[in-house]
């Protein structure tokens, strides 16, 4: 039997419901249809047709695969022996990710109840078990690290703290992931951060593991990749839908996701490409890696779709070139709020494949580094730890200043009730602007800790608030031995 | 903050911190599967303002049901299901179904010997059961997004996963009649029949009445405890042994496999009702009522399924046989 032949059979099963109100059964919250018309949802498609009995038999296959590279590679007991920068950049994967992709079942199980088209609804329970698949694996792989590295445990244990990192992803995700419509997140999750964002990043990232020797690792990046467009498929037709019936509603979305993954990316991704990676193994910048998928893939989509660049496009580029040096310098410099140990990747060779990279690197970047290299110099390491917690963004909760650079430095504020609200950027702050009910009564650390949430209040005191234990604790991966570059 | 320090204080830890102090090894089904959910073990599940759409209707329908454990990630699945058993299972129970449909559908074209009277019942029975089914796939997904741990997400996942294998071999059966049988044009009336048939009625009330049951343990019970068995127990296994008697191997071979679906299902309900109760002996009236509520429906269910069957003739026992399923599931569960 082909496949396509029944195909429609399995898929076309909408009815007229009559012994519930329809509004009840598929509320707008949860569905978020708006004003599109019930019959436009007929021609959601899916580009890539899968059935059940294929998905079983290959899945089983590639498991099998996966998890004997890992075998494999656990009896080597190699993750000893990789580079500092690889194990910072998988400790930090796993601690941010691991969850998420849990987290993402639960999206799938919103999508498979409430989409409205039942070929959707279909889709996503592959999606659900996909997803399911991912969060195993990673778990799987770090539960067999944690004898090795005991900061492996929070692949787990990460989402049940307050760090202040892991708030900044759950402020975005657990808004898009858990407590969005299937509307609204099949195009923020789906279309821009996995298939826009994460799809790519993790290819690279499985190539990079490779040339570190993490041959388990990159296995298991890679295997997880094959299922990716699959599921994230589902945001094309949506989008799609959206564009057609609601082109501001379907504008507003995809800018305000866009940017919202861009920061995510420069906390989550720029730091372990332009300074965990081994320099030697780089084959490309963040800034590089960014324009050449990212950024091209999103121009596509929106071309695709009719619509334009977001407002913010010269904003963005300039935020390329320094908001994950931002993120880099303020993670390291509060790395003991850190479960991994961060690079400072500002060894000579690194710093020269830095300037080369990013032409404004000194003068923005350098001249703060070369503080801290001869603070380290001079012994006074006091001088290279926080003493303060940083302002932060109330839409997406990062340090104030590090969506650009120290030229840049704007304040960008809000009075919405009885608040005044901070926003690292004009974006963030026409984000929060686009629906503040939705954003106004949450609290970031700096008004937790105003509030006096967090105690004692200080440095102590947050460290244990955030859950970050003396066998975790952040310090720097390759123990100051690049400040000998510059010793006198 | 020096590394030899770090050394010396570092926790050899042998398993997640999460599992606490096992006092053995864990399972690989504990170990992809503990504290996966972050959303329960605070005062505001999602790092949202608290009042925001999410935050309330978790707090409302999931956190305050009634329901309630000290901690739901003691609760384990029997079948300890994890994604790599789930395929392996179903990969070789698709297996045994491809060779069903092959052997009998395509090489021995079955589908042409059956008597006009069973191809009305077939019509009538199997292929319009693609709509129910989406419906409990539909229900089931609910489950796995407002469940209190991720030991009983995932199991409701794979209840959905279990689902969509159904309609897709329903669908498959239902192209295989339509070739065999051009003039009776298989399928095309099936909406209508979910819709209109007088003896559909019960399991479709009982199927969308699901789908405004919230309150994550209400949603539990009238699914797995009540509609969902009830639907198997008339629609899977009495249709099986029907199908059986009137000479269609294939379909009562294909209904028999997809039993081991629903009784997996049964297991892990069964085990959870019996854990909520074990942990807290109050939660069994609370799950009681629930059933009380809904067990109606289930009878109405079975009254409409049997009168269906009975049609194509069954024995007329149906009906008694799939409420003492559903009196058992309930005994069993600690909760008749």
């Amino acid at each position: 039997m082909n496949r396509d032949e029944w195909y429609d059979l399995a898929r076309d099963l909408d009815w007229t419901l009559s012994y519930v109100d329809e509004k009840q059964a598929f509320p707008d919250e949860w569905t978020g249809a708006g004003d599109i018309p019930p019959s436009a949802w007929k021609d959601w498609d899916e580009p890539f047709r899968a059935s059940y009995r294929e998905y079983v038999r290959v899945q089983r296959e590639k498991d099998a695969s996966a998890y004997a590279v890992k075998e494999a590679f656990k009896r080597a007991r190699g993750f000893d022996r990789l580079d500092a920068g690889h194990k910072a950049a998988a400790i930090l994967h796993m601690g941010a990710v691991a969850m998420v992709e849990q987290m993402a079942v639960n999206m799938e199980g919103r999508f498979a109840r409430f989409a409205p088209s039942p070929r959707w609804r279909n889709i996503a329970v592959y999606g659900m078990l996909d997803e399911i698949r991912h969060a195993q694996l990673n778990l799987s792989f770090s539960h067999d690290l944690l004898k090795q590295a005991p900061q492996f445990d929070w692949a787990v244990k990460a989402f049940h703290t307050n760090e202040w990192g892991i708030l900044a992803v759950r402020h975005f995700l657990d808004d898009t992931l858990l407590g969005s419509s299937c509307v609204d997140s099949a195009v923020v999750t789906n279309l821009t951060l996995e298939h826009g964002f994460t799809n790519m990043q993790f290819v690279a990232f499985a190539a990079a593991a490779m040339e570190a020797g993490d041959v388990s690792f990159s296995n298991i990046l890679s295997s997880i990749q094959t299922d990716e467009a699959r599921h994230a498929q589902q945001g094309f037709p949506t989008a799609a839908i959206l564009a057609r019936f609601d082109r501001k509603r379907a504008q507003d979305l995809l800018d305000a996701s866009f940017w919202r993954s861009l920061r995510l990316f420069h906390l989550l991704t720029g730091p372990a490409m332009d300074y965990y990676a081994p320099v030697h193994l780089r084959k490309h910048s963040f800034k590089e890696f960014m324009t050449e998928w990212v950024v091209h893939h999103h121009l596509r989509v929106l071309e695709d779709m009719g619509l334009a660049k977001p407002w913010y496009w010269d904003q963005f580029l300039l935020s390329l070139e320094h908001g994950h040096h931002a993120a880099q310098i303020a993670t390291w410099f509060w790395r003991p709020t850190l479960w991994f140990n961060p690079c400072a990747g500002i060894s000579r060779a690194e710093r020269e494949w830095l300037v080369e990279k990013y032409p404004a690197w000194e003068d923005s970047w350098g001249v703060l580094w070369d503080e801290i290299i001869r603070n380290v110099n001079a012994g006074n390491m006091g001088k290279t730890y926080p003493e303060t917690l940083p302002a932060l963004c109330n839409l997406c909760q990062l340090p104030l200043g590090t969506a650009l650079d120290r030229h840049h430095l704007q304040p960008y504020t809000t009075t919405y009730g009885p608040r005044l609200y901070y926003f690292c950027s004009e974006p963030c702050q026409w984000i929060f602007g686009l629906d503040p009910e939705r954003y106004a009564g949450h609290m970031n650390i700096v008004d937790r800790f105003l509030a006096g949430q967090i105690q004692p209040m200080n440095l102590e005191g947050v460290l244990e608030w955030m859950g970050i234990t003396q066998d975790v604790i952040g310090n720097d991966g390759s123990q100051y031995r690049w400040a000998k570059d510059y010793a006198r | 903050m020096g590394e030899t320090r770090k050394e010396a204080t570092r926790n050899r830890l042998r398993t997640w911190s999460a599992l606490g102090e096992l006092g053995r090894t864990p399972t690989e089904y504990e170990i992809v599967t503990h504290a996966m959910n972050h959303t329960t073990t605070r005062p505001l599940p999602l790092e949202m303002g608290p009042d925001t759409f999410g935050n309330r209707y978790l707090r409302r329908h999931r956190d305050e049901a009634a329901i309630s454990v000290p901690d739901w990630n003691r609760f384990r699945d029997p079948d300890e299901m994890t994604y790599r058993k789930y395929n392996r299972v179903q990969d070789e129970a698709e297996t045994f179904v491809d060779r069903v449909l092959d052997e009998y559908a395509e090489r021995r074209r079955t589908d042409l010997d059956h008597a006009p009277e069973w191809l009305d019942g077939l019509q009538a029975m199997l292929t319009p059961q693609r709509f129910a089914v989406h419906g409990l796939q539909m229900s089931a997904a609910y489950l796995a997004q407002i469940a209190p741990a991720s030991y009983i997400g995932n199991a409701a996942a794979f209840q959905a996963g279990d689902e969509l294998r159904r309609v897709q071999r329903l669908a498959q059966r239902t192209l295989q009649l339509r070739l065999a049988h051009p003039e009776r044009a298989f399928g095309t009336k099936d909406r209508e029949r979910w819709e209109q048939d007088r003896d559909w009625q019960g399991a479709r009330r009982a199927i969308e009445r699901t789908f405004v049951a919230r309150d994550w343990d209400e949603a539990f019970v009238a699914l797995n405890l009540v509609v969902k068995p009830a639907f198997d127990a008339m629609f899977l296994a009495s249709l099986s042994a029907l199908a059986r008697r009137h000479d269609d191997e294939v379909d009562a071979l294909l209904l028999e496999n997809l039993v081991a679906d629903s009784q997996r299902s049964a297991r892990w309900s069964r085990a959870l009702a019996r854990f909520a109760i074990d942990q807290r002996p109050d939660n069994r009236a609370a799950l009681r009522l629930h059933l009380a509520a809904w067990r109606p429906l289930g009878d109405e269910l079975i009254a409409g399924g049997s009168t269906l069957l009975a049609r194509f003739g069954s024995a007329g026992d149906d009906g008694a046989v799939a409420r003492g399923a559903l009196d058992a599931l309930a005994a069993e569960a600690g909760v008749g």
